[in-house]
């Protein structure tokens, strides 16, 4: 699994690289024998790549034709990506330094060229007697191709002591490796972190004069055990296809064992926190100021070197001003390039129970230094905390203000006041909604009412051609009513139909004619019957009282009932707006 | 005949209600603290909301050692009438009993900005302010339509302005930020619900938080620093309102209103 999962990483980080044009030469030794053949590689990434242009170099020949050459095409963005390997052989031909001028390749239809590679010629022969002499191909085996080493930080350590191992895998460069799988070594009596190597880091590094890509694993290690523990033999297995080779063949490596010497810790005191290593404590806080009873937080970092699984939570000295919490928050380790390098930090909630200056004593962390080989012990800065008190110590009179900070044990000792037994009447409380409601409401409601009712009483006063027009109606009723107890019943009908008409258009109802009243009516536009039903009505008045007719009660009745049902229909079509 | 039913069912609930007070607190002075603690909150679940119950409910609870319930009961009986100094004095007694002497959570920002003046004032003072106001500024209305006085228009303005923030006053005090106090002897307070989630931090008895939701059994709690987490319900006293009885264990049945 994990080494599908290297796969799948390396093969990404390998479609990125060839998303851009690169050309890449290299040589597989810096230092070559006079006529001795050597390894020249280039290698092309980008799109549509040619073949590379070998330069002409004095002193070198290059073989025109590659040994090898591999291709392979990947889909980066929705455009074919190339990365083309090609191997060439050369000879050097004179001693000295030689260098390879830039190689160009054709990538993308442009000419894109490499870093120039500086290549040191000896003696045949002279390279062997030499540390920095070269190897020709022949003598790389695969056993020199592909190895594994477990280096250990340190062999005779402490229990509880860290051990940074590191696990190579040593790569030929320009060899490839497929289908492998790792079986790194058991960590028995140890505490290891992380619990399996995780992801590797790679770098090229020259090697017995070879370059090769380093593939390193890193874990640090804890013994648990005393005594000499064994680091077992990491197990590599895969198909390893080697720069001069043609073909992939199948390899198995394992490590020797590495023995780790571990001496017991010496009689811890009794404050011996578990932890070893070397660490560092310091305290930080929200705010330098509290309010009585209002928690605020501190926090206490706990940095160095050693197990972070081993550091406990600091145990605060008691303090009578303030309570102090369990540790609300642990962070992680901080993964810094020195693995076993840790930060720890612990945060406490701090409740300020009595208010003045206070002062928070130094929290001591005591730890074994490994390389002192004794006890240690970590001292924060003592903290000095300014308590102001709540506002709630404010509202009570218990004690005079001089002696506030003694307020606590004051009330500690003294029992609660008694009970009420008067309370008055004591009812249920019901549901105030309906009682707000109508408070809310019913003013507006009548203060509306009122208004409305002012607003027409003034326009009763102040509008008299509305007022007349508004009353015109009753009073034609009442003067109608009136008819019967009359000496001149004629008269009162005439002036009650000309009042009702002068009334509802506001002309003067004295000398008012039917001819007065019937143009009038016609120029207000009123229907022509109910004009002519006024006009008849009153020249049979006119000609009753000027003229030698009279009229019979049963006459007089029914001219009164027409009136009357002339007025109510005029005052109705008035009132609806139908006419003016 | 409706206002002599009205008065004759007033004053037959406040003689029934006076009745089980003074039973309870005849209870209280024999001792029979348990008794007295189901009447007092018999009397809560009729629907009374006096301060003078809540006060002697949570002197009875002090009796009983139950420090969450009583603290809940001095801050109801606070809440109604703040000037009440023999609430605020037992309520202090009781803070210095609990183990870390929380801070009660302050009211929101606005109402501390905008409120800051109703702090001592009674809830019925505030809705009896807010009516009046009300009932006064329309009376100047009114009066305005019929004699428009001088500075008529800005008294009323004024009117309206105070029956505005009594108003909110006491909508306020009748809806307070809900307060509970924790009657469990440690309660975790964790950072999501759920009995296997992480403890963010703990309360212990006596500690007040205030509780801006509730689901299922689980109320998300602030304390006055502003931490905030989820416990369970089942460990807070509800200060209110609602005035919900704290379970503690107590018989229910022993003492109760005839």
């Amino acid at each position: 699994m994990r080494a599908l999962r290297s796969c799948v990483v390396i093969a990404a980080l390998t479609a990125l690289a060839w998303a851009e044009s690169q050309v890449r030469v290299t040589t597989d030794r810096a230092i070559v024998e006079l006529g001795k053949t050597f390894r020249i590689t280039i290698e092309a990434s980008g799109t549509r790549i040619g073949d590379p242009k070998i330069p002409k170099v004095p002193g070198l020949e290059i073989a025109a034709d590659p040994i090898y050459r591999s291709t392979v095409a990947t889909l980066v963005d929705f455009n074919i990506a190339q990365r083309k390997v090609l191997g060439y052989n050369a000879v050097a031909r004179q001693l000295g330094d030689i260098e390879i001028p830039p190689i160009g390749v054709s990538i993308g239809g442009k000419l894109v060229y490499g870093e120039p590679v500086k290549v040191t010629v000896v003696q045949a022969g002279a390279s062997r007697t030499q540390p920095s002499a070269a190897r020709s191909d022949r003598s790389v085996s695969v056993d020199d191709a592909l190895f594994l080493t477990v280096d250990a930080s340190k062999n005779d350590v402490y229990q509880g002591e860290a051990i940074d191992v590191t696990f190579t895998l040593w790569a030929l460069f320009g060899s490839t490796v497929r289908q492998y799988e790792s079986v790194f070594p058991s960590s028995t009596g140890f505490y290891a972190v992380p619990r399996e190597p995780g992801e590797p880091d790679k770098e090229d590094i020259v090697r017995n004069d070879l370059r090769y890509q380093a593939i390193r694993w890193r874990q640090t290690l804890y013994p648990t055990q005393t005594g000499v523990l064994e680091l077992g033999p990491w197990r590599w297995q895969g198909l390893l296809v080697a720069p001069y080779a043609m073909e992939a063949v199948p390899v198995e490596l394992a490590t020797d064992p590495v023995r780790i010497a571990v001496a017991p810790l010496p009689e811890p005191p009794q404050h011996f926190s578990g932890a070893v290593g070397k660490f560092e404590v310091s305290i930080t806080r929200d705010r330098d100021d509290a309010l009585q009873g209002v928690p605020t937080h501190m926090a206490v970092s706990i940095s160095g070197r050693g197990n972070p699984d081993a550091i406990p939570a600091p145990k605060f000295p008691e303090v009578d001003w303030a309570y102090i919490g369990d540790p609300l928050r642990t962070a992680a380790p901080v993964n810094r390039a020195e693995r076993s390098h840790v930060e720890l930090e612990f945060e406490y909630q701090v409740t300020p129970i009595r208010a003045g200056s206070q002062v928070l004593p130094s929290v001591d962390f005591c730890y074994f230094d490994p390389e002192l080989e004794e006890y240690v012990t970590a001292k924060s800065e003592p903290l000095p905390w300014k308590v102001l008190p709540s506002a709630e110590a404010d509202r009570q009179i218990l004690v005079d203000e001089n002696s506030r900070n003694t307020k606590s044990e004051t009330i500690a000792q003294q029992d609660i006041s008694p009970i009420v037994t008067d309370p008055g009447p004591i009812t249920r409380r019901g549901s105030r909604v309906a009682f707000v409601s109508a408070v809310f409401l019913l003013p507006a409601l009548g203060y509306g009412v009122l208004a409305a009712f002012v607003q027409r009483k003034r326009r009763f006063a102040n509008d008299g051609r509305y007022a007349r027009a508004y009353h015109a109606l009753s009073r034609a009723q009442n003067r109608l009513a009136a008819i019967g107890a009359s000496a001149d019943p004629i008269d009162v009908l005439y002036k009650a139909i000309t009042g009702f008409v002068g009334d509802s258009y506001n002309v003067p109802e004295a000398g008012l004619t039917s001819a007065d009243t019937e143009r009038l009516l016609r120029e207000r536009s009123v229907d022509p019957e109910l004009a002519g039903g006024f006009t008849k009505i009153l020249r049979m008045c006119e000609r009753a009282r000027y003229g030698t007719g009279t009229l019979s009660a049963d006459e007089l009745h029914a001219l009164v009932h027409g009136a009357l049902a002339s007025m109510e229909r005029l005052d109705a079509l008035r009132a609806k707006g139908d006419i003016s | 005949m409706t206002v002599l039913v009205t008065a004759s069912v007033l004053i037959y609930g406040a003689t029934l209600f006076n009745g089980t007070f003074d039973r309870a607190t005849d209870a209280y002075d024999a001792g029979n603290y348990e008794v007295a603690v189901n009447l007092y909150e018999q009397l809560v679940s009729d629907g009374v909301v006096h301060a003078d119950v809540f006060y002697n409910l949570g002197n009875t609870y002090y009796r009983l050692d139950a420090l969450g319930p009583a603290i809940a009961n001095y801050e109801r009986a606070l809440h109604l009438r703040p000037g009440f100094t023999a609430a605020r004095h037992n309520l202090d007694i009781c803070l210095q009993r609990t183990r870390q002497a929380l801070a009660a959570p302050l009211p929101p920002a606005w109402e501390q900005g905008l409120l800051f003046w109703h702090v001592h004032l009674t809830p019925a003072f505030s809705f009896r302010m807010a009516i009046a106001s009300w009932l006064l500024f329309w009376g100047m209305l009114a009066l305005r339509l019929w004699r428009p006085l001088p500075y008529l228009r800005r008294a009323a303005g004024v009117a309206f302005l105070f029956a505005v923030f009594f108003g909110v006053s006491s909508w306020t005090k009748e809806h307070p930020q809900l307060l509970a106090v924790a009657t469990a002897e440690s309660l975790p307070v964790r950072y999501a619900k759920g009995q296997e989630e992480k403890a963010r931090f703990e309360l212990f008895e006596g500690d007040r938080v205030s509780i801006d939701r509730r689901e299922n059994g689980w109320a998300r709690v602030t304390t006055a620093n502003g931490e905030r987490g989820w416990t369970e319900e089942s460990g807070l006293a509800l200060v209110g309102p609602p005035y919900l009885r704290p379970s503690l264990g107590i018989t229910e049945t022993a003492g109760g209103t005839s």
